[in-house]
């Protein structure tokens, strides 16, 4: 029973696409007659013969090719309406078809600049690494001595996000993301009580929400275009923990050897000893790559601390009087670098304010061939 | 593209303001702070005093590793930073207090007050050095019985210094103990000169099965000096025959002893850890500090004296907590701050640093330390500017270290 519900299934898949495909075919041969119909002059028939095909919903190549030709008869016709209907029509099937002055007539190429498809928004969203470099505004020291023999080093974090850009025009843009970021540093003092200097490391981890505001300047051409940023960040600190390990290194009076006890300290809260808000100047730079009407990019993106990470009111609490270490005032920056994806929300459109004086100029000039 | 010049106006302005609010005054870390200080093994934090400069000198115990004890001494500045640290004194030897000579040919230099040996053998010693570091000499003041200092006191109207503590055995038993308790710590107070060559017995008082001085004082009496030794004693109050201890203060003149003056409340003990002189703003006089209660449970008590050493009032201060007191110092412009150990139901204790205005009612409390650590409190100072500073022990996990904290007159670490 089985094998024939299945025998049947494919029987009834295999009659449908060979439907289609017929119906594909039909429409094929109709566009090309058009085409043959438009080289002989005869437009008033074109509408005609396309409208059952387009009405079918045929495959975006197709339309494309059908309102081009569309437009081109309405032009002759003399029907402006007609032309820029089909004209928007054609921008609907392709958001990226330009003409090209050398190729197209030249009143369809007059036309088209009466028209734009460029996305107003764009959706974006992105994921990569990120190194935390800090900024020591203030060296706070835990023990006595005047300075730390103090050191922090990278750790890897992370950060995930999305954003919505706003197209001024093809070049500039406006973006505003909200992004999660997993933040990390290591910090290393060897400067602390006895001859032998005690050692004590710290491993920092925060959790963020931040929303930075950018601006972008991208290239237009080709399939990999460069961009650049420019912008400002506000970082909200979820949470923030960290490990410290205290390495106590004791000599006895008259001994050599050196008695060592490494401890490390359970997972700690810091989130109280820093300032909720904080804020960076952003600056970037990346490539996208173009994926049909999407784009893949990737991204470099420095963020400039600017405000100081640390809650002084807060900077010595219980924590402090367990474990010998106190934060540094400092500004925390953020090199990311991330992949993502851009869909861009095309918008076929009749513009206000045609740009149409270069095409003028040109045919004044005589530069272009009028076939 | 107006939008966008406006943004690019907005971006730069927004950087400038926002680096521009860090640095405005100075530093709270370098005015409020906690910092440890020692080296190798552990250092216990007990004393601390003030130079007009705003340099202090923190006297502290070190401990090795093997065990032996010996003083510890650490200058820092203002904002905390080691100028020097070093040993001072022998082994087995315990600091007890530090205080700035501010008379004679040593003014400007310290005096500190150690324990030297334990138990039938323990002596006192005084050992003076100068600011910079470097020792000048010492005395292990002579005993046939084990003694013990508390304090010693760099006199300013008199010449030397004044050691308070106590000493061993009963050398004139109080024929009112009718069945005296065993005789364990009478009240001493010893005087020795500037050169360090002459002790002369400012007060030993017998008649007690426990007892201390913790504190002397001078003051000009017509054209003699009085000393003023504060302490405790069990000895009973008045005409009873009940052996408790309560505050006292008794007068010495030329060596004659006058009737002493006590404090205290029937049916509890208390004990007196620290004595300062109040100025005629708070009512002349002294006050002392120190614990009512029992071993387990104890609060705060304070008694108050005038210059003619009349009790102007004696009041326990029930915070809900078992505390000991340990240090007291004038908080400008209205009250005290006193530090004390609050003590946990594990034996633990952290720092407690309370201020109260004068007429003991509770302005704020802080506590300095980490649960299931033992940290305590060595003592506390007012800093001219109304700053406190607390010198004490923290147990960090790994070690204890003497550490110093200062904190605003509402004890916080921020303005």
């Amino acid at each position: 029973m089985t094998l024939i519900r299945k025998a049947v299934l494919l029987l009834l898949m295999s009659v449908a696409s060979g439907v289609s495909g017929w119906a594909q075919d039909v429409c094929e041969l109709t566009l090309n007659r058009a085409a043959e119909e438009f080289n002989a002059g005869h437009f008033y028939v074109i509408p005609g013969l396309l409208k059952e095909c387009l009405d079918q919903n045929q495959n975006q190549a197709w339309r494309q090719r059908a309102y081009l030709l569309l437009a081109e008869t309405y032009l002759l016709l003399e029907d402006p309406i007609g032309a820029e209907d089909s004209y928007l029509k054609l921008l609907k099937s392709n958001p990226e078809f330009v003409t090209r002055e050398d190729l197209d007539p030249i009143d369809l190429v007059y036309l088209s600049k009466k028209f734009t498809a460029t996305p107003i928004f764009s959706l974006r969203g992105h994921l990569g690494p990120n190194v935390s470099p800090i900024r020591v505004i203030h060296d706070v020291t835990i023990g006595g001595e005047s300075y730390s023999r103090q050191r922090y080093s990278f750790r890897l974090g992370w950060q995930v996000g999305a954003g919505l850009d706003f197209n001024y025009s093809e070049r500039l843009s406006l973006s505003v993301e909200i992004d999660y970021a997993f933040t990390t540093f290591n910090y290393r003092n060897s400067n602390l009580f006895g001859r032998s200097k005690d050692v004590v490391e710290f491993t920092d981890r925060q959790n963020w929400f931040t929303a930075p505001v950018l601006v972008r300047y991208s290239g237009v051409k080709g399939r990999m275009r460069p961009y650049g940023v420019l912008g400002y960040s506000g970082h909200l600190l979820l949470s923030d923990r960290g490990n410290i390990t205290v390495i106590n290194r004791d000599r006895k009076m008259g001994e050599e050897a050196m008695n060592t006890e490494s401890v490390e300290s359970p997972t700690l809260t810091f989130t109280h000893k820093r300032e909720s808000f904080n804020q960076s100047v952003v600056l970037g730079g990346g490539f996208t790559l173009k994926q049909k009407l999407n784009y893949l990019f990737v991204e470099v993106r420095y963020s400039m601390g600017l405000s100081n990470v640390v809650n002084g009111a807060n900077r010595y609490d219980d924590q402090t009087t367990r474990w010998p270490y106190v934060d540094d005032d400092f500004r925390m920056d953020n090199l990311a670098i991330s992949v993502g994806y851009i869909h861009p929300f095309y918008k076929p459109r009749k513009l206000k304010n045609a740009r149409t004086k270069s095409v003028l100029r040109n045919i004044k000039q005589g530069a272009h061939a009028d076939r | 593209m107006r939008i966008v010049n406006y943004i690019l106006f907005i971006l730069p302005l927004a950087v400038v303001v926002s680096c521009s609010t860090d640095d405005d005054g100075a530093p709270d870390h370098t005015q409020y702070f906690i910092k440890y200080y020692g080296g190798d093994g552990d250092q216990q934090g007990v004393d601390v005093s003030l130079n007009a400069d705003g340099s202090m000198v923190l006297l502290g115990n070190s401990i090795s590793l093997a065990g032996v004890v010996s003083p510890f001494l650490v200058k820092v500045d203002g904002q905390g930073q080691i100028l020097w640290q070093r040993a001072c004194g022998g082994d087995n030897e315990r600091g007890v207090d530090v205080e700035l000579i501010q008379k004679g040919p040593y003014a400007g230099s310290l005096v500190v007050a150690t324990n030297t040996g334990s138990g039938v053998s323990s002596r006192i010693r005084l050992i003076r050095v100068r600011q910079d570091g470097s020792s000048i000499d010492s005395l292990a003041i002579p005993s046939g019985v084990s003694q013990v200092a508390k304090s010693v006191t760099a006199l300013r109207i008199g010449t030397g210094y004044a050691v308070a503590g106590w000493a061993s055995g009963d050398f004139t038993p109080d024929p009112q103990l009718v069945v005296p308790p065993p005789d364990e710590a009478d009240i001493l107070s010893l005087h020795v000169d500037e050169t360090l060559t002459r002790i002369d017995t400012i007060l030993r008082q017998g008649g007690e099965h426990v007892g201390s001085a913790v504190k002397v004082f001078e003051a000009q009496e017509n054209a003699a000096l009085k000393y003023m030794v504060f302490g405790y004693s069990d000895r009973p109050l008045g005409s009873g025959l009940t052996y408790e201890l309560n505050f006292e203060v008794i007068p010495s003149i030329n060596g004659i002893q006058y009737p002493r003056k006590d404090a205290g409340t029937v049916g509890e003990a208390q004990t007196a850890a620290a004595v300062i002189e109040t100025p005629v703003s708070y009512g002349a006089g002294y006050l002392m500090a120190g614990t009512s209660g029992n071993s387990t449970a104890g609060d705060i008590y304070l008694a108050k004296f005038t210059t003619n050493l009349d009790n102007s009032y004696a009041q326990r201060l029930a915070l809900g907590k078992s505390l000991e007191t340990v240090s007291l110092a004038l908080a400008a412009p209205d009250g005290y701050a006193i530090l004390a150990n609050e003590i946990f139901a594990d034996g633990t204790r952290n720092m407690y640093l309370l201020r109260i205005r004068l007429d003991n009612s509770v302005l704020w409390a802080r506590s300095f330390g980490s649960s299931g650590g033992d940290d305590s409190g060595g003592a506390v100072i007012s800093l001219p500017d109304g700053r406190l500073a607390v010198v004490g022990t923290v147990a960090l996990e790994t070690q204890q270290k003497m550490a110093l904290i200062v904190v605003n007159a509402t004890g916080d670490f921020s303005n």
